[in-house]
């Protein structure tokens, strides 16, 4: 253990300022401040949208006046992330995060592989191998103590590149970032690390098998378009279609006033509702059950597939802590009802933890051919 | 009295897919000895030596080292042997105490006594003036030079030079075979590789003389030579011609005497020369280890009788 833990603060030292991860440090501020970018112009679309009562917007109502599938579109907005993302007050300092996440689900296994690609094949070329497998050292504390290193030194360009930018966003912009936002921020981070080692990992087990630089490199361009077709496959493998919803109720053209009016004197109490209003909300609360019963029912058959692929599992970890799930979505169609039910850090953890657990024993399956190639390798 | 072998190899055979790299090679070095392996590039020295270091896995037989065998307790082995290679290579932002401060940690030396080492071996190879230099800034013979300091820095009972001076200059190379010579004259057991003939008949007390993967002679270079006697000759010719001045060895002067595909005796070859050149102009000497040794791996299966001449090409 002294011996991986020597090995791993050599190399950890070693990398912590090399060019590499200089880089890899900058296109993480990159794509974060992109996301930030991202947020910031979607919401202040959403707010005019809203303010103006304009046709892009989510809570234009009546469905009566829409086509059927034009209704459906609306609906899917609203279960979708985009409309989340534009609801104001909901995620704060992670907003930026969430429309990052979907660029870093294919930034972070090139970075990955890009950083790791040539280890052992580098120090085969360079002569370095010869030297580093004579001393009298487990060949497997030697390869996994590196990349411990290496990894936490990649890990600390992701705290400073997405940690600082955010910070930087949200005090610049005035991003709203609560204690329990910044905890969830925290654990994003962790997953980003894990899906980072898993492709680290990847990256030596390929560099040992290869034992060329040149030949690595093929290899591991080969298994990032591998990866990226798999997480284009399986995108959405489970999603929701405009014919598996059900038809929305119909509405009376006084929800419409109704809902236009609330702007201006207040969401009326239940009593005060019309009756056919009243009805129409039972109708409506039927149907996102239907809803968030078919959406859920999806969600789940999705997170099965998506355990076949890294990125996504990453995705799925960012959607319960970054977001609420699909289910929670929908009640964001009701206002009170989405500022009523967040859920807790530790439910959203809790929500998060088979991703998290299929992305350790990624780790561990890649960790483990690593080593046994380490054990067999001959320089 | 037989010293006590500290290395021995048993039957070593190392294949790639069908091609035979190293053939069931054996031998053993004895301690306070050097043991040289030699053979023209491809001849099967360094897989042996990968062999030996732990680098590569034989395909049969096995490495014994101190006692243990390299297959069951590698680390106990690493633990007492150094290794010098071709173009060695270190952490290049490091300097040379940084350098040798990492590899030497993995030895166990409590961090006083190796910090002394280092002291001691860079003053050895003559690098404590350039010790705080990144080691990118060294020369191909200082970095062979810091590669001997690392290979010694944990006292190691057997050290391994695997065509350490190639690819250094000439300046360079001779630093490290002083340095060779002077590890030698410490009683250090070694074992060298090398193509480098003269190196190795100054340097060793056994050497095995390697081609296509097999030990095809060995002995010390003295009874390399004698084992030639009445095999291999050589009749220096005393004449100014600078081209004629030299007759080395059947294989090499069938163009002078324009003879093909015949056996001849020395006696013969003595008659032919005095014909051809005048009995006062031909001299008989011995012929050097690097002779005997190109003649051995030109003719691997002979050991006796004259040789037969090569065909005459020109």
């Amino acid at each position: 253990m002294r011996d991986i833990a020597f090995v791993a603060r050599h190399f950890f030292f070693r990398s912590l300022f090399s060019g590499r991860n200089a880089v890899f440090f900058v296109l993480l501020v990159a794509v974060l401040s992109a996301g930030v970018v991202s947020m910031h112009s979607d919401r202040s679309m959403f707010q005019r949208a809203y303010a103006q009562g304009s046709p892009i917007g989510a809570f234009d109502m009546p469905y009566a006046r829409q086509e059927v599938t034009t209704a459906h579109r609306f609906v899917w907005n609203a279960v979708s992330y985009r409309f989340l993302h534009s609801a104001s007050g909901r995620g704060g300092i992670l907003l930026p995060m969430r429309f990052a996440l979907q660029w870093l689900a294919f930034v972070i296994p090139v970075v990955g592989l890009a950083l790791s690609f040539d280890t052992v094949s580098g120090d085969i070329e360079s002569g370095l191998a010869q030297s580093l497998l004579t001393l009298p050292l487990d060949r497997r504390t030697l390869g996994l103590g590196r990349a411990a290193g290496e990894c936490v030194a990649v890990g600390v360009a992701v705290v400073a590149g997405l940690g600082g930018v955010g910070g930087l966003a949200a005090s610049l912009l005035g991003i709203p970032s609560s204690p329990e936002q910044l905890a969830r921020m925290w654990a994003m981070l962790v997953g980003i690390g894990l899906l980072l080692v898993f492709f680290f990992l990847l990256g030596c087990w390929i560099s040992a098998w290869a034992r060329d630089s040149g030949r690595a490199l093929w290899l591991a361009a080969g298994v990032f378009a591998a990866a990226l077709v798999v997480t284009v496959l399986f995108d959405n493998a489970a999603a929701l279609r405009d014919d598996v919803l059900p038809k929305p109720p119909a509405v009376p053209a006084d929800v419409g006033v109704l809902l236009q009016d609330h702007r201006i004197r207040g969401f009326p109490t239940v009593e005060a509702l019309p009756p056919s209003v009243q009805s129409y909300f039972d109708q409506l609360e039927d149907y996102s059950a239907q809803l968030r019963r078919i959406v859920h029912r999806r969600y789940q058959i999705e997170r099965w597939i998506h355990a076949v692929s890294p990125a996504h599992l990453l995705l799925e970890v960012g959607q319960q802590l970054l977001q609420d799930e699909y289910v929670d979505a929908v009640d964001v169609i009701f206002a009170e009802k989405a500022e009523a039910g967040e859920p807790s850090l530790a439910a959203s953890m809790v929500r998060a933890a088979p991703e998290l657990g299929w992305l350790v024993l990624w780790i561990a399956a890649v960790g483990i051919g690593y080593a046994r190639q380490l054990v067999k390798l001959e320089v | 009295m037989e010293r006590e072998a500290i290395l021995v190899a048993e039957r070593l055979t190392k294949r790639y897919g069908r091609a035979v790299v190293v053939d069931g090679v054996s031998f053993d070095v004895p301690a306070s000895t050097t043991f040289g392996l030699l053979g023209p590039n491809g001849a099967g020295k360094t897989t042996i030596v990968r062999m030996l270091t732990g680098l590569a896995k034989p395909t049969s037989g096995r490495v014994l080292m101190f006692g243990h065998d390299m297959a069951r307790r590698p680390n106990a082995i690493k633990q007492r042997f150094g290794h010098v290679y071709a173009a060695m290579a270190f952490f290049p932002a490091l300097n040379a105490m940084q350098n040798l401060a990492f590899f030497g940690r993995f030895y166990r030396l409590p961090a006083r006594r190796l910090q002394e080492r280092i002291e001691e071996t860079l003053r050895f190879v003559s690098l404590w003036e350039e010790r705080r230099k990144p080691v990118d800034a060294y020369s191909s013979g200082m970095k062979q030079r810091l590669g001997i300091a690392k290979a010694l820095v944990h006292e190691p009972d057997l050290l391994i030079f695997d065509e350490a001076t190639n690819g250094v200059d000439v300046e360079g190379t001779n630093d490290i075979r002083e340095l060779m010579f002077e590890l030698r004259a410490r009683g250090k057991t070694a074992l060298v590789t090398s193509h480098r003939l003269d190196e190795i008949e100054l340097l060793c007390d056994h050497i095995a003389i390697l081609d296509e993967g097999r030990i095809v002679r060995r002995g010390s270079p003295q009874s390399i030579r004698e084992g030639l006697r009445g095999v291999l000759f050589k009749y220096v010719v005393k004449r100014s011609t600078p081209i004629q001045e030299e007759w080395c060895g059947p294989s090499t002067t069938v163009r002078y005497i324009g003879t093909a595909n015949v056996v001849l005796s020395e006696e013969d070859v003595r008659t032919a020369l005095v014909a051809r050149f005048g009995a006062g102009a031909v001299e008989e000497v011995d012929p050097t280890f690097e002779e005997a040794c190109l003649w051995i791996l030109k003719h691997p299966a002979a050991d006796s009788a004259a040789p037969k001449l090569p065909e005459e090409t020109g």
